[in-house]
């Protein structure tokens, strides 16, 4: 008799708890539901791709075209809540004014009037570790308004405009996360910038080595960079485990290889020298490769090694022709990369320039 | 005329049978509440594991060689709690609190999730409390599947349990998304909604499942349980051979990953599909369950047990297969659904059958480590083969590998059911 006693209560106490669990579920819920007008950064993302964003006030609108008549930084700040918030930066001198707008993006570069973002459209992430997440492409000027967009799957990586504004290029990872990945595919995409079109993804061009047609099913290419003759640009070719760079031509869709070991190349302002990140393979297999920044020059052929000795994997961006600036994570996970600046004649030693920010493109 | 029975006493009855050992595909109500805890648990640990690459990513902004760290934890980390947990519920005869320990850490993980925000060592310390909570529930569950129904009736109760289990993960990415949708990117809301699916799993096997009566002949023989218990466990020829061979075949058996890899790579299709290849197979492998094991209880749990790791021979075969259709290929996903449901459960209903009442838990713990181990290495020894030989050679040599173990598995668990045959007759 006293077991069912029991066991009775035992069977009250039980209903009791999953009375409360669903009060706290539908509570959490409703709770999370009604807080829907609140600022949330899906909100925002979302707004961002319809053309929405909130707009600045009059003031930093006023203070925002000062800093862009004049040579200036645009870099994402990286702390939640506000990461990934493009901000414009004087440069002369540096930091003196800055503006942190409504504009979201993972990757973001800008020249000539022409921006190129790309963001993780947490709207239709699907579920399911496996599967890649929709990226938005988003084309826009200097109002931060997308004037064309569209979206791919993958994991975004790099991104460019050349000098004079005519060209964009990004490269996302459609398998594999990192550049150390053994089973890395990527999709690399030239686009007009003022139709938007697609202009073809570097595997669709012809590559030429040594005077010969060179093919593979598993070439791979990243890290565009164009030259001030906007036709003509570099770029990095994966084949096997062997690392090139080649030289490309719009018109005639055509690429020559150049020279091995170079990856993700950044084409000196003078274009007289390309920074880049030489690999070193890690002698575990599947572990990261570390990656030296240096520098080419292209009349000597000479590579000069940098002061930063930490592993880089970023594509660099010339502050001027002495100077390269790149991001680069903390050694601790739980604090954001940071805009770093060293020389680029391999002295001196690696600054933070901008804490805390990734993605910078220097506008002049 | 019938006679008229007291209505009262016919509800009684009724009431009597609802708990019997009859009920619920004759395997009783205890295996169904154990079952249904495992079908709760896995909505809220499913509902976090489709959604904590996303929530790092997009929410925390983790970069995914961090996330790489945290997965890797998932998979060791079990390993190193289960034969302790199975030697503390052997020991004090307490395999329902050990297991109900198990199911409470695991819930408190679901808001430790939401409590420690972007720091990764925690993060990394909330995801492995959660595998060391699977580590020390599973084997204690197991035991008491095993001793809640009779010896003839245990590949059913696995099927029964299994089938639950599969509900639960195949509902968990759904219930995830489904609140996704409500309240696009809050992931707070899944986590909470996971921790809400945990604690009832807890209370319905801390408040409904009763712990079985220890059968009379394992209350007499009560020898003590140590650390030894591993050494005379093992020195059984029986339980040794069964652990062997499990391994064994465990060593040529690929990760789901990397057979969904093979098939997408065989049959291109978007990356974006990839869940559902994991929700037909789960789906499959549900539906099956239960028959499967009925089937394993009349024909003996060995034969079907062996023939679950032929089918999977016939997978790896088919994938290496040229110019196999489309069409064909779906039945892939079928095969590798009827692997699941010949082995996973029929595994746990043959090793409770050969093992001493009073060292079950134990036994069930040696013999999880084992596979769970040897399909760590045949993961690594695969990507090993994988980057250096190919893909096609590295799944030929597994191919091999499998077919020769199948075949000394057959000739091994044959005598296996004649020894078993022996022992009961001395």
């Amino acid at each position: 008799m006293k077991s069912s006693n029991s066991r009775q209560g035992r069977r009250k106490i039980f209903v009791w708890i999953v009375l409360g669990c669903v009060a706290l579920a539908v509570g959490y819920t409703s709770r999370v539901l009604l807080r829907a007008n609140a600022e949330t950064i899906h909100a925002q993302v979302e707004a961002q791709a319809q053309g929405q964003v909130t707009p600045l006030s009059i003031a930093e609108q006023r203070e925002l075209e000062a800093i862009q008549n004049q040579p200036h930084l645009v870099f994402l700040h990286q702390e939640v809540p506000d990461y990934g918030k493009l901000t414009l930066a004087s440069l002369d001198p540096v930091l003196s004014k800055s503006v942190q707008t409504m504009f979201r993006c993972d990757r973001v570069y800008y020249a000539a009037g022409n921006g190129i973002c790309l963001l993780y459209d947490t709207s239709t992430a699907p579920i399911g570790h496996l599967a890649p997440i929709p990226v938005e492409v988003m084309l826009f000027g200097s109002d931060l308004k997308p004037r064309h967009q569209f979206t791919v799957e993958g994991t975004p990586s790099r991104a460019r405009i050349s000098p004079d504004g005519k060209y964009a290029a990004f490269t996302v990872f459609v398998t594999g996360h990192s550049y150390g990945d053994a089973n890395l595919s990527t999709a690399t995409i030239l686009l007009d910038t003022a139709t938007g079109k697609n202009l073809g993804n570097l595997e669709e061009f012809e590559t030429w080595k040594d005077g010969r047609l060179f093919q593979a099913p598993d070439f791979n290419f990243w890290g565009v960079t164009f030259a001030r003759d906007s036709n003509r640009f570099y770029a990095t070719l994966q084949h096997g485990n062997a690392i090139y760079l080649v030289q490309g031509d719009i018109a005639a869709r055509k690429l020559t290889v150049l020279h091995e070991g170079i990856e993700c190349p950044a084409l000196s302002p003078d274009e007289t020298r390309i920074a880049f990140k030489k690999r070193a393979p890690s002698i575990i297999p599947g572990m990261m490769p570390n990656w030296q920044l240096t520098v080419l020059d292209l009349t000597t052929m000479k590579e000069t090694e940098l002061a930063e000795k930490d592993s880089v994997d970023d594509q660099v961006e010339w502050l001027d022709n002495n100077h390269i600036l790149y991001q680069k994570d903390d050694p601790d996970p739980s604090k954001w990369p940071s805009i770093f600046v060293v020389p680029a004649d391999g002295t001196g030693q690696p600054e933070v320039l901008i804490p805390s920010a990734t993605s910078p493109a220097v506008v002049r | 005329m019938y006679p008229i029975e007291n209505s009262s006493d016919l509800i009684k009855n009724k009431r009597k049978h609802l708990f019997s050992r009859e009920m619920w595909v004759g395997v009783g109500i205890n295996v169904f509440f154990l079952g249904l805890t495992s079908l709760l648990t896995d909505i809220s640990s499913e509902m976090v594991t489709a959604t904590l690459p996303l929530y790092l990513l997009l929410t925390l902004r983790l970069a995914p060689l961090q996330f790489g760290l945290i997965d890797g934890l998932n998979q060791g980390a079990s390993v190193l709690v289960r034969v302790a947990s199975g030697l503390i519920a052997d020991r004090w005869r307490r395999a329902k609190e050990v297991a109900t320990a198990g199911y409470a850490f695991s819930a408190i993980c679901r808001i430790g999730l939401l409590l420690v925000g972007r720091n990764w060592l925690a993060l990394s310390g909330v995801v492995l409390l959660d595998r060391i909570g699977k580590g020390i529930r599973t084997s204690p569950r197991d035991s008491m599947i095993a001793a809640s129904v009779s010896s003839e009736k245990l590949g059913t109760a696995f099927g029964v349990h299994r089938a639950m289990d599969t509900a639960g993960a195949m509902l968990g990415p759904l219930v995830a998304a489904g609140f996704l949708a409500l309240a696009p990117g809050s992931y707070d809301v899944v986590f909470i909604v996971s921790f809400c699916f945990a604690i009832v799993g807890v209370a319905v096997i801390g408040l409904l499942v009763e712990s079985p009566a220890a059968s009379p002949t394992a209350a007499t023989d009560s020898p003590s349980v140590s650390s030894r218990t591993v050494v005379q466990l093992l020195a059984r020829p029986n339980f040794r051979a069964l652990v062997l061979i499990s391994s064994a075949l465990a060593l040529t058996t690929l990760s789901d990953n990397f057979i969904f890899l093979t098939f997408q790579r065989r049959f291109t299709f978007s990356l974006s599909l990839f869940p559902l290849l994991y929700v037909g197979v789960a789906l499959v492998y549900m539906v099956f369950a239960i028959p499967v094991g009925r089937l394993a209880d009349r024909l003996g749990k060995q034969y079907i047990f062996v023939a679950g790791y032929g089918i999977l021979a016939v997978v790896y075969g088919l994938l290496l297969l040229p110019g196999l259709p489309q069409a064909l290929g779906w039945g892939i996903l079928l095969l590798q659904g009827l692997y699941y449901a010949a082995t996973d459960g029929v595994l746990a209903a043959l090793a409770s059958a050969i093992l001493p009442e009073q060292w079950r838990t134990t036994g069930l713990a040696i013999m999880t480590t084992g596979t769970g181990l040897a399909r760590l290495f045949a993961s690594l020894g695969y990507g090993a083969l994988w980057t250096y030989l190919g893909p096609n050679q590295a799944l030929g040599i597994f191919l091999l590998g499998l077919f020769i173990t199948v075949l000394l598995a057959w000739v091994f668990l044959s005598r296996v059911e004649r020894h078993t045959a022996n022992e009961i007759v001395e």
